[in-house]
């Protein structure tokens, strides 16, 4: 791979469970050194995507690259260097966290354990605890500590904090942060908005196996914050505001309420044709755009 | 694999115990079990002798029997059942011998039982009885092992009971280690390290293979242990009978390799041990139809476990190598299979 190039590209990746959609021609690509969000509702999408990167499904269709390499016939390679932390995971119930993590270590072809005994002091995890009496948030650590552990270059996880107390999130996203200023790309899926604007470069929201939009965070606050609502005085053809940039449209008779993710003198310009009674425009909370994606019909 | 032994350790140990308890105390039964076993006397066959002589066709019977004082003479009675001897009747013999000929049927010399009575003082007494072929007892002709003798106990124990017990045993020991991981949801954390399916699958299975040697050697020494407490070890037994638990070893490795199969197909515990109980209860189910019903006893040869000849190698101390390696090929050939499944299959997550 050259090393400017995306550490992982995605391209019109479809992945099919029999007759039901898992994702649908799927591009995205991650560059080295970014904290990319994965953002959608349950069901969206996000692990499927995530395991097919990892091999761990076969996708239907389409090409996933991570470092270059196929993800399918390169595996074993993108896997030494790559941590993942799966969103729904178990491990021995029956043995110490360490001897399971020191497993696992050897199983990544790592001899050094102090990078595991740091983090798992960082985040307060016994070691000497058997697996099977952890409390869940405990349990969610270690998957944090065997994700990094190894220090590959790439690190993939699927909702990283569920589970984890408020102040241990704080310390995870600062962790994270960290992770970023040493070069590492990190990749997570999260439903949860003020995690992903708290942490991310960049967000993509999938919703129905679709991949919505991907856009940098600071840059979605900058655009987002507007919403229009325009009355006018007989009904109107939805068509007429078949603008680029205009989300997440209502139009309701003689009303129409819009996001404006565009120059707002384009819209101005085209309603100008019909006779507007009423017309506001409001900022709104990045939280408001998400929930627009969300809460779309056929949204799960 | 040591995190296998390590996760499985208590389970193993258990097992064993288990088999060991029930093989010594199996063994420690036998000897005031054994003569159970054996065919009931028939009354005075002790003064009866019998000698066959083969006339191609025919077999002549020659029967000699131990004079009674004051006999005017003998008749001799014949009948193929050892009850109601009278349909074939020789009187007035003088002698102390008869002879009587029989046809051969296409199992060759047919079971023919005899009975001489003297004729003292008008008085009709019997002198004995007698058999044209030796006798087998009851369970003899049900399970075709003599279990009079200490092989056939071992050879019993091994086909009916602990030896369906341990393959029950490994094949869910196999059909679970796997699912497990799926069940455990271990199997997304274990694949994302660079291992690739066929190194995790073949490591699985090499558990496995350890576990069954383990097993089968602990079994045969066992055997041999308890045999010879009870003082019924001779030295030409024990060879036959640790062979008899090494013969074993390609048919556990298929039924694991079966339950290997099972397990990353369904990817669900429960599924894939019900399908290896299914294969392993089948081949005895086979084997029972193929032992009891005339003319089916072909059968067996579909199965693995026609494949364990017990009673060849436990009595007369023969087995084939060749039998050995085509069930360990068809073992090997089922776990190829496996890894293919396994390589192309999604994981469950």
């Amino acid at each position: 791979m050259t090393e400017n190039g995306p550490v992982i590209e995605i391209r019109g990746l479809t992945k099919n469970y029999g007759d039901v959609v898992g994702i649908k021609d799927l591009d995205l690509n991650i560059h080295r050194g970014e904290i990319m969000g994965f953002l959608g509702p349950n069901g969206a999408g996000k692990t499927t995507t995530i395991r097919t990167c990892l091999d761990l499904l076969q996708k239907t269709s389409g090409e996933v690259r991570i470092f270059g390499l196929d993800s399918h016939h390169d595996s074993i390679e993108i896997r030494r260097r790559t941590g993942y932390l799966p969103g729904d995971f178990g491990m021995y119930n029956d043995l110490p966290v360490r001897t399971i993590l020191r497993y696992l270590l050897s199983l990544s072809g790592y001899e050094d354990d102090g990078p595991m005994e740091e983090l798992a002091r960082r985040f307060a995890l016994d070691l000497d605890k058997r697996y099977g009496s952890l409390s869940k948030g405990n349990r969610q650590k270690a998957g944090i500590v065997q994700a990094f552990m190894a220090g590959q270059e790439l690190i993939i996880m699927d909702e990283p904090t569920a589970g984890l107390d408020p102040l241990m999130q704080q310390e995870f996203y600062e962790f994270l942060r960290e992770e970023r200023a040493e070069g590492k790309t990190i990749f997570m899926s999260s439903h949860i908005l003020a995690e992903v604007e708290e942490v991310c470069d960049r967000v993509a929201i999938i919703r129905d196996a679709e991949l919505q939009v991907v856009e940098r965070i600071d840059a979605l606050k900058e655009k987002m914050g507007k919403t229009l609502e325009i009355e006018f005085d007989k009904e109107i053809d939805p068509s007429v505001f078949d603008i680029r940039g205009v989300e997440g449209l209502e139009v309701d008779g003689r009303r129409a309420r819009m996001i404006i993710a565009c120059d707002l003198d384009q819209v101005v310009k085209r309603v100008s044709e019909h006779n507007i009674v009423n017309m506001s425009l409001e900022t709104f909370s990045l939280d408001q755009f998400f929930m627009t994606y969300y809460s779309r019909p056929g949204g799960g | 694999m040591l995190m296998e032994l390590r996760t499985n350790w208590k389970v193993l140990l258990t097992f064993l115990a288990v088999v060991s308890f029930l093989v010594a105390g199996m063994v420690a039964a036998w000897p005031s079990m054994g003569t159970a076993f054996q065919a009931d006397a028939l009354e005075g066959e002790e003064n009866v002798s019998v000698e066959l002589e083969d006339l191609g066709d025919t077999v002549k019977v020659h029967l000699q029997w131990s004079p009674v004082e004051g006999a005017d003479n003998y008749t001799l009675l014949a009948y193929p059942q050892p009850q109601m001897l009278v349909p074939e009747r020789a009187e007035g013999i003088d002698t102390e011998s008869a002879e009587h000929l029989l046809e051969k049927d296409e199992g060759g010399t047919p079971q023919m039982y005899f009975a001489v009575v003297a004729l003292v003082d008008g008085e009709r007494q019997l002198v004995g009885m007698a058999s044209s072929l030796e006798r087998t007892s009851v369970y003899e002709e049900t399970f075709g092992v003599d279990m009079s003798r200490v092989e056939g106990m071992a050879s019993f124990m091994w086909d009916l009971f602990w030896g369906l017990l341990m393959m029950l045993f490994l094949g869910y020991v196999a059909a679970s280690t796997v699912s497990r991981d799926f069940e455990e949801r271990k199997m997304d954390i274990i694949l994302s390290k660079p291992v690739s399916r066929r190194r995790y699958l073949l490591e699985k299975f090499a558990f496995l293979t350890a576990y069954t040697a383990l097993m089968l050697l602990v079994a045969g020494l066992v055997l041999v242990g308890s045999m010879a407490a009870i003082g019924e070890l001779s030295e030409g037994m024990v060879a036959p009978l640790l062979m008899s638990s090494l013969l074993a070893f390609p048919v556990v490795l298929l039924i694991m390799a079966v339950g290997t199969l099972a397990a990353v197909y369904v990817q669900d515990g429960r599924t894939a041990v019900g399908l290896v109980f299914l294969f392993v209860l089948l081949q005895v189910g086979i084997n029972l139809v193929a032992s009891m019903a005339e003319g089916l006893e072909h059968l067996s040869s579909y199965t693995a476990m026609g494949y364990w000849d017990l009673d060849a190698i436990l009595f007369d101390n023969v087995y084939s190598v060749g039998d050995f390696v085509l069930i360990a090929a068809a073992a090997l050939a089922v776990l190829a299979v496996a890894v293919l499944v396994f390589e192309r299959r999604d994981m469950a997550g």
